[in-house]
């Protein structure tokens, strides 16, 4: 694995700077940006595959631990700026990174679970996400017991495992906004919905304030009504997670409104 | 065994309810969405639904214990219906306004629920039995 790792093929990204110059001489607005961006990311993907491996078997899933991965290398080519002396890899490297290691911030463990339920509580995760591209909606624990051929009774232990999860404080996220990902414009989108709240005076500082993901997870379940497998898919991440962030960042929510 | 508000009789205590006394502290919090979870599981609500139940049962139960009358109990009462799932958290709060039905916590209620009500008697001066209802239906197949 470590000979794998020193092997990341540096050279063979050197070449997407042709690629980057040319989506950056694109309008924003012009059809052909969208192209030439997935044509990078799709070309840097091994990066990302490559990066999340190496931080495998800790006890994360590894699709999770890959879409994280995925969303880093994103963030890295959208924010790469070409006119800058450095070498795509040398910024998307620590940018894919550092998305990982803030998602094994964000979760982990807090209690000392049976590895048995641990490994039960990802592969009811992974199912889920499985089972919910497949039906187009959120499985039911009937279904996935029966995708993972185990009784409902050690399914419903793996489930609650998952409170065993460690949550970090949504507070002590709040510094990494220059790092977050752009997936709503702002709060203000929302206005309309918001104002409709009493505390709207109080609440949008706070929300504002909020890393960017959990702004987003929180804006498209109370103001946009989806749900969380749908906002799951949106920012790549499984639904487990977004129940953790969002449970988490409801509590700060409440925490700082009771003020 | 408990009579959560006066609106239902203890004959429809069934089979199929789950209740559970907590003292009204926050860090209670963590035992009142395990249990919300395990049951909504078991009732077999697709994971958006159960996440939603153990999210509501979170907002519902921090909301009173915010308000409750020193050293008093929450009481949750879990009661399995045809299809839905029934939660009502109650306990005695100081002021009759909890919550209230504009601010930010009862949008929350509402986005996550199909239904939600509240229940309040003024049992004592200054002392107000107060219950939020909801219930969240089961929208898949399977039983």
């Amino acid at each position: 694995m470590s000979d794998e790792a020193s092997s990341v093929p540096v050279d063979g990204y050197i070449e997407v700077r042709p690629l980057f110059q040319r989506l950056a001489k694109l309008a924003p607005d012009d059809p052909e940006r969208a192209v030439a961006r997935d044509e990078l990311v799709t070309r840097c993907l091994p990066l990302a595959e490559h990066i999340a491996r190496r931080f495998g078997g800790r006890g994360e899933s590894r699709e999770d631990l890959l879409q994280v991965a995925r969303l880093g290398l994103v963030n890295a080519v959208d924010r790469f700026d070409v006119d800058r002396e450095t070498e795509f890899i040398s910024f998307a490297v620590p940018t894919i990174m550092g998305e990982i290691r803030r998602y094994f911030r964000d979760s982990g463990w807090a209690v000392r679970v049976p590895r048995r339920l641990k490994e039960l509580h990802l592969a009811i995760s992974k199912a889920t996400g499985v089972l919910a591209q497949r039906l187009g909606r959120a499985p039911t624990p009937t279904e996935l017991a029966a995708e993972l051929k185990i009784d409902i009774d050690e399914l419903s232990d793996g489930l609650v495992a998952g409170n065993a999860y460690h949550t970090i404080s949504v507070e002590s996220t709040i510094s990494d906004k220059t790092e977050d990902l752009s997936l709503l414009d702002t709060v203000g989108d929302y206005d309309g919905e918001l104002e409709k709240v009493d505390n709207h005076e109080t609440l949008k500082p706070l929300l504002d304030q909020l890393p960017e993901r959990e702004r987003t997870i929180v804006m498209l379940r109370f103001f946009g009504n989806m749900t969380q497998t749908q906002i799951a898919e949106q920012i790549g991440v499984s639904q487990m997670h977004v129940s953790r962030l969002l449970s988490r960042t409801l509590e700060y929510l409440r925490e700082k409104l009771s003020e | 065994m408990m009579q959560v508000d006066s609106a239902s009789p203890p004959d429809t205590v069934s089979a199929g309810t789950v209740e559970l006394q907590v003292p009204t502290e926050l860090d209670q919090l963590v035992v009142v969405r395990t249990v919300a979870e395990a049951v909504a599981a078991r009732e077999n609500l697709d994971l958006d639904a159960v996440a939603d139940v153990k999210l509501a049962v979170d907002e519902a139960s921090a909301c009173l214990i915010s308000r409750a009358t020193l050293g008093g109990r929450l009481e949750c009462r879990f009661r399995l219906l045809p299809h839905v799932l029934e939660v009502v958290v109650a306990t005695t709060t100081t002021t009759p306004d909890v919550p209230n039905l504009n601010s930010f916590g009862w949008h929350i209620l509402t986005t996550l629920t199909d239904t939600v009500t509240v229940e309040r008697n003024r049992v004592a001066p200054g002392v107000y039995a107060t219950g939020i209802r909801f219930t969240k239906k089961r929208t898949v197949g399977g039983a």
